[in-house]
């Protein structure tokens, strides 16, 4: 096992090297650079820019290089020196603007990432051992429609009859006055309450899909001759819910994890918004549209990264999961 | 006895008031803030006002009370906290003259060669330290003719040749700004252009040379301990602490208030911050209090115009303008809210703005474009009472691209131009255009080419409703368009290599209080960002739009006033007669939603960049009465 | 003796019949399913004949009716009798004292609701040049009147009926999100199948491509996409386009799940057993691996029929999305998305109502099938 860990974190490199020059092409792919929507968007501000300002601005930014120059330079930095270049939009190193975000991104991700699993396993496995009850379909129907609404609606939604019953708005986890004064014991329980709604947002959206994946999976398992011998022997219930098929329609969700772990540094981009939380996907979205290459390629970057740690993670907890998987041997 | 005793109180009372009146004018008795006296570590207010501080006696501002926070939503837009709070040397009143502000007044010589600008004595910066001519002068020396803030001269100090001024102290209170050539309405131009045209020597100096000398490590290690931001090159760190200043913590001001140097609340990028009362203020209300009446402007960051609505609605938020179209929804709230409707200075409402590319590269289309019959055919095919009343829910007229009620060249043919609605004679304006009608029953140019108008705009601005509801009206005249909206970078990358046809968009920048102050905003070939005239110069142009680039380069060596003014009108004839926009309803106010609690707004008033949108309602004189 | 013989035809029928038959006798068993089939089947019917079951076309715009409620139906004339079904005009006033939009009903004339009226004309399936349409009102006199308008899910912001636009919108709906949710779930079966079956350096190559493209980012995509597309193409062949590309890229997630069922499954004795019998590696994957978890993938693809319904509300946010005069339930969802409409138009929600029937309808007719597919039961 640990040869075949070590053998796939040599293969990082190279699969890193094709992922960085990916997504610098794909990020400068769109007509236009950065000098083009920063001089959009102090036009629409009202300043006036001559050709030569605009000349001037792109020298300045080395944008008048080609853009694969641009990426090796970028790269230079980053394994000379470890410098991920500099933000246009903020003026500063990368590295900067990212740290400005990273604990609470964490943070949030984290949570949310816990409360999704939370939730969903406990519910997918109650649906699938009472399939076709009223708990069953109350459920999914709860789940589809939080599929079905765009998160910004049921957020809008939720948040407009708060106020039209309380006279409140919660908007965001901390109030203006929080943010004034910093957190006192006395903000709490208002603080637990404006919780509520990114979860409620968030549950709803995107539980659904664990929820049906864990009960179709446990629904399957439930039918296989194992389970019928398990039972023939006289196992529990329980032991043939969790220790034998639990274990087997894990196998999707484990597989489906890799990609969860790179939102848990950006956090996803449209809770964020309707939360107003002050995280990373705001910023890769701005900086994607506005093209502030390095900003953008460097948390792209940094989330490759996780999506093959992630991968790699959940191939070993595959293995872990079931013992029937070998992935050293060769097929 | 009786009569004896009032006698004697009445004149108790006279003398009373004229030793009152006396005392007043020997020695103001100027009065401060609580929250400044009872930080305890300034001295007196009369210390810390100029000699003559500015008084805000504006007839509509009643005497407030101190205390209390504006409370404001923030979208992290540079200007959106810099305009209500800047201050210039001179700035416009609400009837558009010229008054003095900073400075305290100005002489001009006779061939308009040097102007000669008076401080006021006494004034400080927002740290105390005194602001004198200097701060100035070298604010123009070092900064802009070194382009240190990025912007560099701006056009208010070049004259007619393009050359720069001379700028020279006279003494701490007075400096000069000379021309080679005669240079007309400076003043007015400066309050255009730049407005401030100052910046803290003693904060500066050492970092400006810095970066003049070309030693950028020096100059950015001092630029972070200024403002405790770190910048990774002069260029940027030079515009963001010289012409952004107002958004960096540690950098004194002029202005009321300053932004907080406390962490947490000192990041305008930040989820909140605060701008603080500047205790060297130098402007005090009627009755001698040293103004801003409020203690703080607080800023709470949102993503989006709904989450400014709801705070808005729960009081989290005393100020916003607002679309008319959520009006309704703030008054049944039932949160006490006053509307007040300012009008817009734009030409027609921006959003049914339409603009042919008369520079297009395609000869056919270019021909096409010029010709007023289409442009005019293209104005009148759309029934403007119907698409007012679906674009507004009946809240705008129909309109034309024209100036607004009140500002210069305003007529009223003009507004009412190409707006009646008829088909047929559309069609045959059409055809006088040199279209012919095709098989499809759409038009197509004489040698048989499908004429197809490409209609772009930028996505998520509302165009591509508006064109849903015009586009009808252009298929059943006989014209097939397309639309394509696209993201606001595209749509530049296409503006800069003149790919535009046709353009839904509010960029015309034409409309202003009067074009007078910026006449080239009317004029091909100076500014960017502009479809109707696409990558137009001088050298390209032709017909009156090349007379209306000799009309602006005359009105730059026009000495009197009167005569400016005549050239001006002479502009907006030609586009009066040309229409080379065209606009489908009358110019949108824009609404002001502020909470009952906010007392001193400007209740009438004109939406304008050059009076600095909310900045003329003068929030410094805004206070609070529950 | 005829008894009997019935039983024994039934018997026959029963173990003779195919699979599928024996599926569909399952199916119909599954009242839930049926059901759902029903209420997609009415769906996709009036899709299909929107012109004829929808009152107005799509750019009926009216701006009396801009933004106006659900118009109101009377049973009742004024004395209280009951009445064929009536409705009134409406009239608006823009009180700018209150800044408020007073919209009450012009009663002085009745409007009639009448079927099989004549409206707007258009083309039945394409092709029957027609101008009947379900319903319409006609005046007191009888006569076919424009000007009156029943909108029983309410107007949108142009005045146009919101009914009428579900009804147009269901076309796109319930027709693009399939191709790109069957393209994702193709190519995810085929190339997750191959990695998780063969394992080794095939794995290894479609793993590594997978890690390349889940972490292309798609925005800078979708704008590089909205500026190479040219003007002028029809909205809805746009719209097509840009999911099938995406959906070139959207397959990774499904793959990986199927890859990682395949390793742990393929060493298993039945698989080993058609391998022996000298079953081809395609037909084993197709026949023997993939009905293992049939229920996972109709999860997969009920599921990713709302994703690409919604993905286009968000598509539209670059400009990418459908265009006036084309319509869709993205397109009426994104409508809604904001406070004013929640607060002051409600019934602008109601297209929701139907992404999720049509969503619930797929999920509860994919249980169905699974059941019915399921040799066990």
């Amino acid at each position: 096992m640990l040869k075949y860990i070590g053998k796939r974190l040599l293969l990082f490199i190279p699969t890193l090297i094709i992922i960085s020059f990916v997504i610098f092409f794909i990020i400068q792919l769109p007509p236009g650079d950065y000098v083009t929507s920063y001089v959009a968007a102090m036009s629409a501000e009202g300043e006036v820019f001559t050709p030569e300002d605009i000349a001037y601005l792109r020298e300045h930014f080395g944008l008048d290089d080609p853009w694969f120059v641009q990426y090796l330079n970028w790269i230079k930095g980053i394994v000379t020196e470890g410098d991920f270049g500099y933000s246009f939009e903020y003026g500063r190193s990368v590295w900067s603007v990212i740290m400005d975000r990273l604990y609470l991104t964490l943070a949030v991700s984290f949570i949310i990432l816990l409360f999704q699993y939370g939730v969903s396993l406990p519910i997918g496995i109650y649906c699938a051992n009472h399939q076709y009850s009223a708990g069953d379909y109350a459920l999914s129907f709860i789940g589809f429609i939080g599929t079905a609404t765009p998160n910004f609606l049921l957020a809008i939604i939720i948040m407009y009859y708060i106020y039209v019953t309380t006279g409140n708005v919660y908007l965001g986890l901390f109030s203006t006055e929080m943010l004034q004064n910093g957190m006192r014991w006395e903000y709490v329980p208002e603080f637990l309450g404006r919780c509520m709604i990114p979860l409620i947002v968030i549950g709803t959206s995107g539980t659904c899909g664990i929820i049906r994946t864990v009960r179709a999976q446990m629904l399957d398992e439930q039918a296989r001759q194992y389970t019928l011998t398990a039972r023939a022997k006289g196992c529990s219930e329980a032991t043939i819910t969790y220790k034998y098929c639990l274990r087997a329609a894990l196998n999707p969700v484990v597989s489906g994890m890799a990609g969860s772990l790179r939102t848990i540094f950006s956090g996803s981009t449209v809770s964020a918004i309707v939360m107003n939380l002050a995280i990373q996907g705001p910023v890769l979205l701005t900086a994607l549209k506005s093209q502030d290459m390095y900003l953008a390629g460097t948390i792209v970057l940094i989330q490759a990264v996780l999506v093959l740690l992630g991968t790699l993670l959940s191939d070993i907890a595959l293995a872990w999961l079931d013992p029937r998987i070998r992935f050293s041997e060769r097929g | 006895m009786r009569n004896m005793k009032k006698w004697l109180s009445l004149a108790l009372a006279a003398i009373m008031c004229l030793s009152a009146t006396a005392a007043l004018a020997e020695t103001p008795a100027y009065a401060e803030a609580p929250y400044i006296t009872n930080l305890g570590t300034y001295g007196a207010v009369a210390d810390r006002l100029p000699k003559e501080p500015m008084v805000e006696d504006a007839e509509y501002l009643t005497i407030g009370t101190y205390g209390g926070e504006l409370k404001r939503s923030a979208g992290g837009g540079n200007w959106d906290a810099g305009k209500p709070i800047e201050e210039g040397l001179f700035r416009f009143t609400t009837t558009g003259e010229i008054e003095p502000n900073v400075a305290k007044g100005y002489d001009v010589s006779e061939d308009a060669k040097v102007y000669t600008i008076y401080l006021r004595e006494g004034m400080k910066w927002s740290d105390g330290q005194p602001f004198t001519a200097e701060d100035c002068v070298w604010f123009y020396n070092a900064v802009c003719l070194n382009k240190v803030d990025s912007k560099g001269v701006r056009d208010c100090h070049k004259d007619a040749n393009g050359n720069p001024a001379k700028v020279e102290k006279v003494d701490d209170y007075t400096f000069t700004v000379t021309f080679e050539t005669p240079k007309y309405g400076f003043v007015e131009a400066l309050s255009v252009d730049l407005k401030w045209h100052y910046a803290p020597k003693h904060i500066f100096e050492e970092m400006v040379q810095n970066i003049i000398d070309g030693k950028n490590d020096e100059a950015l290690a001092i630029g972070k301990q200024i403002c405790g931001t770190e910048f990774s090159d002069v260029g940027k760190m030079g515009k963001e602490m010289l012409y952004y200043f107002w958004n960096y913590p540690g950098i004194p001001t002029l202005n009321p208030y300053v932004l907080s140097t406390e962490e947490g609340k000192n990041s305008v990028k930040g989820e909140y911050y605060e701008f603080v009362r500047n205790p060297y203020y130098w402007k005090v209300d009627k009755a001698g209090n040293q103004l801003p009446y409020m203690d703080k402007i607080i800023y709470t960051t949102v993503s989006n115009v709904d989450q400014q609505l709801m705070l808005l609605l729960d009081g989290t938020v005393d100020y916003q303008t607002v679309g008319m179209d959520s009006i309704q929804t703030i008054i049944e709230s039932g949160t006490k809210i006053n509307i007040y409707e300012w009008s817009g200075a734009e030409w027609g409402d921006v959003g049914t703005q339409l603009h042919f590319n008369l520079n297009i590269e395609d000869e056919d289309h270019k021909a096409l474009f010029n010709n007023p019959d289409f442009r005019q055919a293209m104005s009148i095919c759309v029934n403007r009472e119907e698409f007012a009343g679906l674009y507004s829910n009946n809240w705008q007229e129909g309109g034309q691209a024209a100036p607004q009620p009140g500002a210069l060249g305003y007529s009223e043919e003009w507004a009412k131009k190409w707006t009646e609605y008829d088909v047929a004679k559309a069609q045959q304006l059409f055809e006088s255009a040199g279209l012919v009608k095709g098989e499809d029953g759409f038009y197509d140019f004489a040698d048989g080419c499908d004429f197809v108008l490409d209609i772009v705009s930028v996505a998520d601005n509302g165009a591509a409703d508006t064109y849903k509801i015009l586009e009808p009206y252009f298929r059943a005249a006989g014209i097939k368009c397309t639309f394509k909206d696209s993201d606001r970078s595209n749509i530049d990358n296409d503006l800069m290599a003149n790919a535009i046809e046709c353009m839904l968009l509010p960029v015309t920048g034409i409309g202003e209080i009067s074009i007078v102050l910026k006449p080239n905003s009317m004029v091909p070939g100076k500014a960017t960002n502009v479809a109707w005239y696409g990558t137009m110069t001088k050298e390209t142009a032709t017909g009156d739009l090349l007379k209306l680039i000799e009309l602006q380069e005359k009105i730059d060596v026009t000495s009197d006033a009167g005569e400016r003014t005549k050239i001006a009108l002479e502009m907006l004839k030609l586009h009066e007669e040309n229409m080379w926009t065209i606009a489908y309803v009358a110019a949108a106010p824009t609404y002001h939603a502020v909470n009952a609690r906010i007392q001193n707004f400007l209740a009438e008033g004109v939406w304008s960049d050059v009076y600095r949108d909310m900045g003329i309602a003068h929030c410094q004189c805004w206070y609070i009465a529950e | 003796m005829a008894l009997f013989k019935k039983k024994v035809a039934r018997d026959e029928s029963y173990y003779l019949a195919s699979q599928w038959t024996l599926m569909w006798r399952k199916l119909k068993k599954h009242k839930l399913a049926k059901f759902s089939l029903a209420v997609l089947a009415v769906l996709y019917i009036t899709a299909l004949f929107a012109d004829f079951f929808a009152p107005y076309g799509l750019e009926e715009f009216s701006s009396l009716y801009k933004n106006t409620a659900p118009t109101k139906v009377y049973w009742q004339d004024e004395e209280g009798n009951f009445s064929r079904p009536y409705v009134h005009k409406l009239k608006k006033i823009n009180d700018k004292k209150t800044w408020t939009v007073i919209v009450t009903e012009d009663t002085s004339e009745k409007y009639y609701i009448d079927f099989f009226v004549e409206g707007i004309e258009y083309k039945l399936l394409g092709f029957i040049p027609c101008n009947t349409h379900l319903y319409g009102l006609v005046n007191e006199q009888g006569e076919v009147d424009r000007s009156a308008r029943i909108n029983i899910f309410g107007a949108d912001s142009t005045g146009a009926c919101i009914f009428s636009r579900i009804l147009f919108g269901g076309r796109v709906s319930l027709t693009i999100p399939f191709v790109s949710a069957a393209i994702s779930f193709v190519l995810g079966i085929l190339l997750g199948g191959i990695s998780g079956y063969f394992g080794g350096i095939v794995d290894n190559i479609i793993q590594r491509i997978i890690e390349v493209l889940s972490a292309i980012p798609s925005i800078p995509l979708w704008m590089a996409l909205s500026a190479a597309i040219p003007p002028g193409i029809s909205v809805s062949a746009m719209y097509l386009y840009i999911t099938i590309i995406l959906s070139f890229i959207g397959w990774t997630g499904l793959a990986r799940v199927v890859r990682g069922k395949f390793i742990s499954l393929r060493k298993e004795d039945f698989v080993m057993a058609a391998k022996l019998a000298g079953v081809s590696d395609f037909k084993i994957i197709v026949k023997h691996l993939v009905p293992g978890f049939l229920s996972y993938l109709i999860v997969n693809l009920t599921l990713g029929i709302p994703g690409s319904i919604l993905g286009e509300t968000s598509m539209s946010y670059l400009g990418l999305g459908m265009k006036a005069p084309a319509t869709s339930w993205g397109v009426l969802l994104k409508e809604t998305e904001d406070l004013v409409s929640v607060a002051q138009c409600p019934w602008k929600m109601i297209p929701l109502i139907f992404v999720v029937i049509t969503v619930l309808a797929f999920n509860f007719l994919g249980d169905g099938l699974r059941d019915a597919a399921d040799p066990y039961k």
